[in-house]
């Protein structure tokens, strides 16, 4: 059939064409970071490869990079837990109470994460400096808490919704308190959904820059988003090469994250879309 | 345990208004008995078996077990069901789904904290008890609807409650597991000898297992007794036509002194009398009058007499041992179960036994 095949080409085609635009920064960031010089695609330049730019960014004590990497990897993972445990009481006592608010009180939950960071990091600043929290962990995990908050008290409602209500009365009837309830049923119950919220909030502290910026001094608590875009004040010229390598050793955890729980996330998006 | 509502009542506030589920309901179940709660859908049953188990907390009345008031609005009395000893299977079964069934089995018992070598013993024997020692091993996901049926009442009985709760258990399962399933259950409940409560759509499931019914409907009792008991002696109409399978049929009647008797006038048959059968009938009195007469109560006659209904054939619906024959009589619809084979468009009169009539005031509230 021949139209079957051209509608074969076209949707190889487009895959291909999406999977290109997607990754090509990508592929930059990765050749900038193993290129001898940062201007490599110039014709007359000959392409050499190195791990100088690897080396140094690991090794270097001016640049504090794995000081960074594990600053944000702690801020990140305390506060998606803290935030994902909150969540999840928020989201049970919104999906089991019968509130007569419930949807308007939702859409105040999703109207406190649209605040743009920027209108609030002046107050924070001020706060965090007046108990003396700036350039701690602290100062960086409670802001993200809050901040990851709404999303995931959104994605953990619609798992929690999807739970048969007569999984929590079956819980009562054979003895559970709510909260035994929560942590013995429910959870395990959603935990693809769980982990799916875990795994975002996560990258979305990962992510920040703002806050981190503002709230951080130095490399005892400073995250790697900031202390990759300040690369550049050490050295009189843009550093790419250091700038590209660090980049690539940052999103390294979130890749492998996503590359290893795949399943479980995939599982987490669609679970529930079909009847089962 | 003996289980006792008096004058139960359960409101819901929602913002459409206040919903009355359940209303002014009194009851006493025997120790050991299987009472069946029978009605329409949405007529407050499962909200009433709710009431009994904890799940939710009656706007009035209480609610007694034994002589232990376990819901009492007025004295702020309430006990959560984890405190009453009760079990429920579920309409859904509600089985844990990322438990393995001997987990689910055991749950109720770990929760309870009772010793592993203890739990061990009642999970196997309760297991045995229910024939699903084979699948304890399994998820509820790679159970046909007939295991997880068996897996919720295995949960339920290992604890050996003191009332058993179960919401429409069978109504998931196809015909032929169901009849089965009806079957053991009772058995079962014979042999463990818990009061049971039992909630239930489907009247040939309360007949067939119920110790004694109460039928209900729009969060009242319409009738309480036992299978045979609503069966002949319906008290209203919605009674006469819930239970029995065809429903029995109704027409409007007015009913008159004649020559030698009481003249029943109905659709356009005159049906007549005598005192002494008339004597046998209960209730006839007012002029206007619903007659009732069940389906498999009439007969084929030769011929009209004083005492049979005749007109045409609209329909037959073979059911194998018998046929299930509409007839138009006078307008009105007439169903009757009948043995011999006759076909659409004839004309039939079909007699019946006075004694088999049953006679409703006009109009009264269900
Ligand atoms: N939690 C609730 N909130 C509001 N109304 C309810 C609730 N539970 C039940 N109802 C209402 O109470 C009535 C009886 O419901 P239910 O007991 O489930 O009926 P049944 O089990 O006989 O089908 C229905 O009208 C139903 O809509
Ligand atoms: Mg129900």
């Amino acid at each position: 059939m021949k139209e079957d095949r051209l509608g074969k080409i076209l949707t190889v085609g487009g895959a291909i064409l999406t999977a290109v635009f997607c990754l090509a920064p990508i592929g930059v960031m990765v050749l900038t970071a193993l290129a001898g010089r940062p201007d490599f695609l110039r014709p007359e330049v000959p392409l050499a490869w190195t791990v100088d730019h690897l080396r140094a960014v690991l090794t270097s004590e001016a640049i504090h990079f794995p000081e960074y990497l594990r600053n944000s990897l702690l801020v990140s993972a305390a506060s998606a837990v803290v935030a994902v445990f909150l969540a999840s009481l928020a989201a049970y006592a919104l999906t089991r109470m019968s509130l007569p608010g419930r949807g308007a009180l939702l859409l105040l939950i999703l109207a406190v994460s649209m605040f743009p960071p920027v209108s609030l990091v002046g107050y924070l600043y001020r706060i965090m400096a007046s108990i003396g929290w700036i350039n701690t962990y602290p100062a960086l995990i409670l802001p993200y808490v809050a901040w990851t908050l709404p999303l995931s008290v959104w994605i953990l409602v619609s798992y929690f919704t999807r739970i048969p209500r007569d999984l929590d009365r079956a819980g009562l009837i054979d003895g559970c308190s709510r909260l035994q309830i929560l942590l013995k049923i429910i959870f395990p119950t959603a935990a693809p959904g769980i982990f799916a919220t875990l795994l975002l909030a996560f990258i979305f502290a990962f992510n920040e820059f703002l806050f981190a910026l503002m709230l951080t001094t130095d490399y005892s608590a400073r995250t790697v988003p900031v202390g990759i875009a300040l690369f550049q004040g050490l050295h009189g010229q843009t550093p790419w090469g250091e700038i590209m390598a660090a980049a690539c050793l940052t999103i390294l955890p979130v890749v492998l994250l996503a590359l290893f729980f795949q399943r479980r996330i995939v599982q987490g998006l669609t679970r529930g879309a079909v009847k089962e | 345990m003996k289980l006792v509502l008096d004058r139960v009542e359960k409101r819901f506030l929602t913002l459409r208004g206040t919903v009355e589920a359940v209303r002014d309901i009194s009851l006493e179940i025997a120790e050991g008995e299987f009472f069946v709660l029978l009605g329409p859908s949405g007529c407050g049953k499962s909200t009433l078996l709710n009431l009994v188990a904890g799940l939710e907390r009656p706007t009035s009345g209480e609610i007694r077990f034994g002589s232990r008031p376990v819901a009492l609005p007025g004295e702020k009395i309430f006990l959560p069901p984890g405190a009453r000893n009760v079990a429920m299977v579920f309409q859904s079964y509600a089985l844990y789904p990322h438990l393995s069934v001997y987990d689910i089995i055991a749950f109720p018992l770990r929760i309870a904290g009772g010793k592993k070598g203890k739990i061990d013993d009642s999970v196997k024997e309760t297991a045995a008890l229910l024939k699903i020692t084979d699948l304890l091993d399994r998820r509820p996901g790679e159970l046909s609807g007939g295991q997880r049926q068996r897996v919720a009442m295995a949960r339920a009985l290992v604890r050996r409650p003191e009332i058993f709760l179960l919401d429409e258990p069978l109504s998931n399962l196809d015909v032929q597991l169901r009849t089965d399933t009806r079957a053991e259950l009772k058995r079962l409940q014979r042999e463990l000898g818990i009061t049971t409560l039992y909630v239930t759509h489907d009247q040939t499931e309360a007949m067939t297992l119920g110790d004694r019914i109460a039928l209900l409907n729009e969060g009242k009792i319409v009738q309480v007794g036992a299978p045979r008991e609503l069966y002949d002696h319906p008290g209203t109409p919605f009674a006469a036509t819930f239970i029995g399978s065809p429903p029995m049929n109704l027409l409007p009647a007015r009913m008159r002194e004649g020559n030698n008797g009481t003249e029943i006038e109905t659709a356009d048959a005159v049906l007549e009398l005598s005192k002494s059968e008339m004597g046998k009938v209960k209730g006839g009195g007012p002029a206007e009058v619903l007659v009732g007469i069940r389906p498999e109560h009439l007969f084929l006659r030769d011929k009209p007499t004083g005492q049979t209904f005749s007109g045409l054939i609209v329909d037959i619906e073979p059911l194998g041992r018998e046929n299930l024959v509409y007839a138009d009589i006078g307008g009105k619809e007439l169903r009757a179960l009948i043995e011999e084979d006759r076909k659409v468009g004839e004309r039939i009169h079909l007699g019946f036994d006075p004694e088999r009539l049953h006679f409703f005031p006009v109009n009264e509230p269900c």
